[in-house]
């Protein structure tokens, strides 16, 4: 399109211009210097996750952050449909059951590398989302949810009443145990848990990429459109049921290669430790009260909540099991009461206030 | 040839027939209008054009294609862009990112929609405002923004309902200036509008509706002396004595 802009009736072209061009260089000084300090301070925060493991030897420890890395990018892989598409799914679990399940039968019946199963329960769980996404995640939110739910519960019932599924050895409530046989890189299997901490952080930095990838394209515009308003968003060219359908896809990839790492990293697995509303719910709960919708909501919903998981369990796990997700409830309500929007929010506000106090000390500082 | 055909278009709601075998044709870079009494079924042929329903007989033709039962998206990349009534900003986004939103109809890359919807902020002096979260802004804005995001997937049909409806009187002015600069880039426009001064100063022809029917059609001021239309928006009794 061409021609001159319009100037209304009330006319706001101002003539100062050189006070716009003083004003617009300040800013932008200000800008790099901020977009330094966020840079400078991604790469301390990247050293410090890798050089941990040098720091706390624990395994114990170790095993705890592994955990929260493991929920973290869950969550993160959860975002992609629950969080940018305004949909919410309630039985994530069952994609992390069907990669578990999958690299582990394969490598258990057929000697094939959890590496290369892991791809492959990635596409079987992008099936079983397809199957359940297709005709739901046109309708309403409700619908969606609970077809996740009934999904899941009903692929957990089964497992856990059937020994065989075709050829395949599923042993029913038993589950499965993967022996420690053959320790090593090619195997997916190590003794010691720094190599399952590096390669959880290695995935986990991956999804978070693609996540802040997502959110910048096309993809990610057409699923926030479509989350918010989907009328509107048709109308401006968003198939938004073939954004979503999209979303799902990759998230159950991605939540499904999760379920080896799962398998791979206990080296046991069944039905409820897998495909449990536990779990689900959990990765909801994180993500709901970290923040859904945003790049740093799953991450810091893991750091703040898988603590009191943990905790729970050891003091209430033989007497009340089950108390962590009483105590996320309650924190889930005072957040949707307070910020409504997710943790996130008031931390972001606050670290950018910082950030801006800072990059403000490193102009005067740079003016002298 | 004509740009826009509606042939015999009937929509019915269970019982409720909201569209009566209503006919009409728009030529290229015209600009028509469309008024009637609340509940006239304006919207509905609105809907029935942009493909939010199929109509339920009649046909409606965009550029010599019959287009029943397309949907939304797929006539918005064949040039039907339209804004709705009731305003639907994404609102927790900015104004750039609304109007990205509509950018991304003609490019999929980021930079190139982005800069695609600085180009039409700046055409609606409207880039000032660029980094406002749109449920900050006041409803003549608002308005303006669902004008901007559907001209950023660069329509040949733009359809608007009601965009004046709300705003004060230098505001409806502006909204008129706004509307003859886009027919001077070439866009076909259909307006439902209920201020009658200014769908009487911007139409080249106006359609009247009223109880689904069309009722009425030609230049403003035939319309404007038109006895049934009269008795439309005044009511019977009117008419009679
Ligand atoms: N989706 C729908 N389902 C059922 N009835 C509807 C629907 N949309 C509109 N109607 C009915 O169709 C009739 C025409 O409504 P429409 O919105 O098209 O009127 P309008 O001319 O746009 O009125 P207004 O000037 O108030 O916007 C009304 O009686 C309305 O209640
Ligand atoms: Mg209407």
């Amino acid at each position: 399109m061409t021609g001159k802009p319009i100037t209304g009736t009330g006319d706001n072209n101002t003539p100062y211009e050189t006070d716009d061009a003083f004003l617009d260089r300040s800013a932008l000084a200000r800008q790099v210097v901020k977009d330094t300090i966020n840079k400078v301070l991604l790469g301390a925060v990247l050293i410090l996750v890798l050089a941990l493991p040098a720091v706390i030897t624990s395994p114990t420890w170790l095993h705890i952050i592994v955990l929260i890395f493991f929920y973290a990018y869950l969550t993160t892989s959860w975002n992609m449909v629950g969080g940018f598409a305004g949909v919410l799914p309630l039985g994530h679990a069952v994609f992390l059951g069907i990669g578990a399940y999958t690299s582990t039968v394969l490598s258990l019946q057929y000697g094939i590398s959890p590496w290369l199963g892991m791809f492959v329960g990635g596409i079987l769980a992008v099936a079983a989302g397809m199957v359940i996404g297709l005709p739901t995640l046109k309708m309403r939110g409700a619908y969606f949810a609970l077809a996740t739910i009934a999904f899941a519960e009903g692929v957990r019932v089964m497992v856990e009443n059937i020994e065989y599924l075709g050829p395949f050895k599923l042993n029913g409530p038993r589950g499965l145990q993967i022996p420690p046989l053959n320790i090593g890189w090619g195997d997916f299997m190590f003794s010691s848990k720094v190599p399952y901490y590096y390669i959880i952080l290695v995935m986990l930095l991956i999804i978070l990429f693609l996540t802040w990838a997502v959110s910048r394209s096309k993809l990610g515009y057409y699923l926030t459109a479509g989350g918010e308003e989907p009328e509107a968003a048709q109308a401006l060219g968003v198939n938004v049921s073939r954004a979503k359908v999209i979303a799902m896809a990759l998230s159950c990839f991605f939540t499904a290669l999760a379920g080896t790492f799962y398998a791979q990293f206990s080296l046991f697995i069944h039905p409820k430790s897998t495909i449990s509303l536990d779990i689900s719910f959990e990765i909801a709960f994180i993500a709901l009260i970290g923040g859904r919708g945003s790049i740093a909501g799953p991450v810091l919903g893991a750091l703040l909540l898988r603590p009191v998981s943990d905790l729970s369990r050891i003091y209430f796990g033989d007497i009340l099991p089950g108390m962590h997700l009483v105590i996320y409830g309650v924190v889930l309500i005072l957040v949707m009461i307070y910020q409504p929007r997710g943790l996130q929010e008031p931390l972001t506000r606050i670290y950018d206030r910082v950030v801006n106090r800072m990059a403000a000390g490193f102009i005067k500082g740079g003016d002298k | 040839m004509n740009l826009l055909e509606l042939k015999d278009v009937t929509k019915q709601f269970g019982g409720l027939t909201a569209v009566d075998r209503l006919s009409l044709s728009m030529g290229k870079g015209e600009i028509l209008g469309v008024i009637g009494p609340n509940g006239a079924g304006k919207s509905t042929a609105f809907n029935c054009i942009a493909g939010v329903f199929p109509p339920t007989k009649g046909e409606v033709v965009f550029d010599g294609q019959v287009i029943n039962g397309q949907k939304p998206w797929d006539l918005c990349k064949k040039g039907i862009a339209r804004t709705f009534q009731i305003v639907k900003p994404f609102a927790s986004k900015s104004v750039l990112y609304n109007v990205t939103v509509g950018a991304f109809a003609t490019t999929s890359g980021r930079a190139e929609a982005e800069a695609k919807a600085i180009e039409v902020l700046k055409l609606l002096n409207f880039d000032d405002k660029k980094d406002t979260k749109s449920s900050d802004l006041t409803i003549a804005d608002r308005k303006r923004l669902e004008i901007a995001r559907a001209l950023a997937t660069e329509p040949r049909l733009l359809l608007l309902d009601e965009v004046m409806a709300g705003l004060r009187p230098a505001e409806v002015d502006e909204m008129v200036e706004i509307i003859r600069f886009l027919r001077e880039q070439g866009i076909t426009i259909l307006v439902i509008e209920h201020i009658m001064r200014a769908i009487m100063a911007l139409s080249d022809r106006i359609v009247v509706i009223h109880f689904g029917k069309k009722i009425a059609e030609g230049t403003p001021e035939k319309v404007a002396s038109d006895e049934n239309v009269i008795k439309a928006y005044l009511g019977d009794e009117y008419g009679v004595s």
